[in-house]
C-alpha cells in the first residue's frame, strides 16, 4: 500500500479558522465566525469559504446529518505545527527563508575546538571577575 | 515614463561605482571607531546602508530635474520637430561625445539597466513578502507557552531590560534555536524538548533585540537589501552590520543579567551543545568563529576609547572627499553628461566660429589665417579674455549681418575648415544665423537650420540669448582651456560667451546696446587687449544703464578651479534671465578686425 500524501499546508487564514476548530471542537460556520470576528473583522462568508478550502484541502471534515452543517478537524495540531516548523526552519538555516527573523545563534553550528575554547574564556572570564 | 526611466537608469548605473566608495569610505570610519560601542558602528553601518539605498534615486532624481529644462524645451518644441529628432537631441543629453546611434545606445542602455533593476528589486520585494507571510503563519501556529516559570523569569527579563510591549513566547520542538519575531507584537520562539534552553540567560538575547528594535531594522535592512542585490560591496556591509548588531546585542543582554558575565557566555554555550546537529555529529569544520568571535568581545571589550582628534579627522577627511568627489567627480560625471545637449547643435558651432573668426586674441589667430581683407567683418565680436595666466581660447560669440560666403571662398580658405572638435560635426567657419534671432533659429527643425544670414530690414539685427542657448555654456572652469590648435578635449566645452546685461530681449536699439561700439579698435594692432575690451563693454553699460556690469561672468574666468557648485549657482543665476546682444546696424562702428 502506498504511502498516503500528507494534506497541503493551510493557509494562514486557513490557520486562523483551524486554531478556532482545535480549541472549540466540532463547530459551525457560524461558531467559527463568532470566534474569528472578536480578533478582527471577517464576513461570514469568508468564513464560509475558508472552511470550504479546508474541507477541499482535507483538513477538516464536514458533518452534513444536521441542518447546520458542522465541521471539525481531520488532522492534528501537533502535525500541522511540525510540518510548518520543519520547512521553516529547513529555510531558515540553509539560507533560502528566514530573513526576517533573529536568531539566537548563527547558521553554522559551532566547532568542538571552538566550544572547548569559548570555555577557556568563560574560566578566564570568571577568574577576572572574582 | 521613459525620461523617468533613463534618469533612474543613470542613477542606477552610476550607484554601481558610487556604492562601493560609500561603503569604502564607512569601512574606513568603522576602523576608526574599533574602541568604540557596537551600537554606535551598528548606527554608522545602517546609515552607510541607508545612503547607499538612496544613491539611485539621488542621482537619478538629480539627473530627471537637471534636464527638466531641456524636456520643457523639448515638450514646446515638438511641434517643429520629428519624433526622430527630439529623441535624438534627448538621447544626445548623455552621450556629448558620441552621437547617432552611440547616444541612443545609451539611452537605451539606461533604460534597459532601469528595467532590469525594478524587476529585480519587484522580485525580491515579492519574496521577502512571501518569506513575511510564511513567518506569520508559523508564528500562528506556535503553541504559546504554558511554563509559568519560564513566563515568568521572561516577565522579569523584560522588566529588567524596560521593554514596555507584551512579549509573547511561544515553544515548539522543532525549533533548533531561540528566535524572535515580529516588529509590533513581538514574539520569542522557544524551541522545546532537548533544545530548550536552560535559563532566564537563554532568553535575554531575543529580548535584548527587542529592546533595541532589531526585528524592525532587520526588516529594513533587508527591503534595502532586495533593491542593492547587484552590488558585492552591499553584500559585505550587511554581514558587518549583522555582526555589530549582534555584538550590542550580546553587550545588552549580559549588562541586564545579575549574575557575572561568563553566564551570559555559559548560557550562549548550552545554547549550542543543544542544537540538534544535521547527522547526528559535531563537525570540526562547522565552526565559522561566529560564536566565539561574540564571546571574544565580550570577554576583551576595547577599553581603549577612540581617539577623538583621530576620529575628527577622519570624519573632516571623508567629508573634504566627498566634497571633492561630488564636484569633481560626481556631478561632472551626472551633469556633464547633462549639460551638453546642446553641445552638436549650437556649441560646437558657437565655438568654431569663435576660433575660426580672426579675433584679437593672439592664441586664436595663430591657429586661424587671417580673412582675407575683402571679407566684410562680423558686425558684432565679444572676445573674452582667457584666463588669468593660462592659455584660454578666445571665445567670441560671432555673426555676422553678411551674406553666406560662396563656396568657392570656403574652399580658397582650407585651414578653416581643418579644426573640428571632437563633436563631431562640419561647422561653418562663421556663425551666421539666417534668422532675426538665434531664438527663432534654435526654435526651427535642426534640419532648417543653416548658417546663412540675412540682413534685418530695418533695425538693429539682436540675438536674443534665453537660457537655451545659454545652457550650452559650460561652465566648466575646472578643466584647463585647450591649447590653441588642439581640439578641446571629451566632455568639456570651450566655449565661454559674455556680454553684457540687456533685460528683456526687445526695444534695445542701437544705441543702447552696442558691445563695443566706439570703444572697440578697429585694427588689431592698437586693439588694447581682450580685457580691456571687455572692461570698456562693462564701462559702457555702466554709463548707460547706470548699473553694475555683471560680476559672474568675471568671477567665472577669474578662478579656473571654479567648484562645480559655484559654477552651477552662476549659470543657474544666469539661466533664469533673458539676455539680449543687439548688433548695430552699422557694420563699419562695430567691433571688428578688418
Amino acid at each position: 500500500m502506498p504511502p498516503t500524501e500528507p494534506p497541503p499546508l493551510p493557509t494562514e487564514a486557513e490557520l486562523e479558522v483551524l486554531q478556532v476548530l482545535w480549541e472549540r471542537g466540532p463547530s459551525t460556520v457560524r461558531d467559527v465566525h463568532d470566534r474569528l470576528i472578536e480578533s478582527r473583522k471577517v464576513r461570514y462568508t469568508t468564513a464560509l469559504k475558508l472552511m470550504q478550502n479546508l474541507s477541499a484541502k482535507g483538513l477538516v471534515r464536514r458533518n452534513d446529518s444536521q441542518r447546520s452543517h458542522v465541521f471539525e478537524s481531520a488532522v492534528e495540531r501537533s502535525a500541522i505545527e511540525a510540518r510548518l516548523v520543519e520547512r521553516f526552519v529547513d529555510g531558515v538555516f540553509k539560507g533560502s527563508t528566514g530573513r526576517l527573523v533573529l536568531r539566537a545563534l548563527a547558521t553554522r553550528p559551532a566547532s568542538t575546538e571552538e566550544l572547548g575554547e569559548i570555555r577557556r574564556i568563560a574560566r578566564r572570564m570568571d577568574e577576572e571577575d572574582g | 515614463m521613459t525620461y523617468v526611466l533613463e534618469a533612474l537608469g543613470w542613477g542606477v548605473l552610476h550607484g554601481a561605482w558610487i556604492a562601493p566608495v560609500l561603503v569604502g569610505a564607512g569601512a574606513l570610519m568603522l576602523a576608526a571607531l574599533r574602541g568604540a560601542h557596537p551600537g554606535v558602528r551598528h548606527g554608522i553601518a545602517l546609515a552607510v546602508l541607508a545612503a547607499v539605498a538612496a544613491v539611485p534615486w539621488i542621482v537619478g532624481g538629480y539627473v530627471y530635474f537637471e534636464y527638466a529644462e531641456h524636456l520643457d524645451w523639448v515638450a514646446r518644441n515638438a511641434a517643429g520637430h520629428s519624433a526622430a529628432e527630439l529623441h535624438a537631441l534627448h538621447s544626445g543629453m548623455y552621450s556629448p561625445v558620441l552621437s547617432g546611434p552611440s547616444a541612443s545606445a545609451l539611452a537605451a542602455l539606461a533604460v534597459g539597466a532601469a528595467l532590469l533593476w525594478l524587476s529585480v528589486s519587484c522580485r525580491g520585494l515579492v519574496v521577502l513578502a512571501g518569506e513575511s507571510f510564511a513567518l506569520k503563519r508559523v508564528v500562528r501556529a506556535l503553541t504559546d507557552c504554558g511554563d509559568e516559570g519560564r513566563r515568568g523569569l521572561l516577565e522579569s527579563l523584560r522588566h529588567t531590560l524596560a521593554v514596555r510591549r507584551p512579549v509573547r513566547l511561544a515553544v515548539s520542538p522543532g525549533l533548533p534555536v531561540p528566535m524572535v519575531s515580529g516588529v509590533r507584537r513581538p514574539v520569542v520562539l522557544l524551541p522545546a524538548g532537548p533544545a530548550a534552553p536552560p535559563d532566564e540567560a537563554a532568553n535575554a538575547p531575543e529580548l535584548a533585540h527587542v529592546r533595541r528594535g532589531d526585528v524592525l531594522t532587520n526588516l529594513l535592512q533587508r527591503l534595502v537589501e532586495v533593491t542593492t542585490s547587484f552590488n558585492p560591496a552591499r553584500a559585505w556591509l550587511s554581514r558587518r552590520i549583522e555582526r555589530e548588531r549582534e555584538l550590542a546585542t550580546d553587550l545588552l543582554a549580559c549588562r541586564a543579567l545579575p549574575g557575572p558575565r561568563s553566564e551570559y557566555v555559559r548560557a550562549l554555550m548550552a545554547l549550542e551543545e543543544r542544537r540538534p546537529q544535521e547527522d547526528g555529529l559535531r563537525l570540526s569544520l562547522h565552526g565559522n568563529g561566529d560564536l566565539v568571535g561574540r564571546v571574544r568581545a565580550l570577554a576583551y571589550p576595547a577599553r581603549r576609547r577612540p581617539p577623538a582628534l583621530r576620529v575628527a579627522l577622519l570624519a573632516a577627511g571623508l567629508m573634504c572627499a566627498c566634497r571633492l568627489l561630488g564636484d569633481h567627480v560626481v556631478r561632472p560625471a551626472v551633469r556633464g553628461s547633462v549639460e551638453l545637449v546642446m553641445e552638436r547643435d549650437l556649441s560646437t558651432r558657437i565655438d568654431e566660429a569663435s576660433r575660426l573668426t580672426p579675433g584679437r586674441d593672439s592664441r586664436a589667430r595663430t591657429t586661424t589665417p587671417p580673412p582675407p581683407p575683402a571679407q566684410p567683418p562680423p558686425a558684432a565680436t565679444m572676445n573674452v579674455p582667457p584666463a588669468d595666466g593660462a592659455g584660454a581660447t578666445a571665445v567670441t560669440a560671432v555673426t555676422t549681418r553678411d551674406a553666406p560666403r560662396p563656396s568657392a571662398a570656403r574652399e580658397a580658405e582650407p585651414t578653416r575648415r581643418r579644426r573640428r572638435t571632437g563633436f563631431g560635426g562640419g561647422p561653418p567657419d562663421h556663425f551666421q544665423l539666417r534668422a532675426p534671432s538665434m531664438a527663432q533659429w534654435l526654435q526651427r527643425p535642426p534640419s532648417a537650420r543653416d548658417h546663412g544670414s540675412t540682413r534685418s530690414a530695418g533695425g538693429p539685427e539682436r540675438l536674443a540669448f534665453t537660457h537655451l542657448p545659454l545652457r550650452a555654456v559650460r561652465l566648466d572652469s575646472a578643466r584647463d582651456p585647450p591649447a590653441p590648435g588642439h581640439p578641446p578635449p571629451k566632455g568639456s566645452v570651450c566655449v565661454y560667451l559674455t556680454w553684457h546685461e540687456r533685460q528683456g530681449t526687445e526695444g534695445h536699439g542701437p544705441d543702447q546696446v552696442a558691445p563695443g561700439r566706439g570703444r572697440a579698435p578697429q585694427q588689431s594692432g592698437d586693439c588694447p587687449g581682450p580685457r580691456q575690451h571687455h572692461a570698456g563693454l562693462h564701462e559702457h553699460e555702466r554709463e548707460n544703464r547706470g548699473r553694475q556690469p555683471p560680476q559672474h561672468v568675471h568671477q567665472l574666468r577669474r578662478h579656473p578651479s571654479l567648484p562645480w557648485s559655484r559654477a552651477s549657482s552662476i549659470q543657474d543665476s544666469i539661466s533664469s534671465r533673458s539676455w539680449s546682444l543687439s548688433l548695430p546696424d552699422d557694420a563699419s562702428s562695430s567691433a571688428s578686425t578688418a
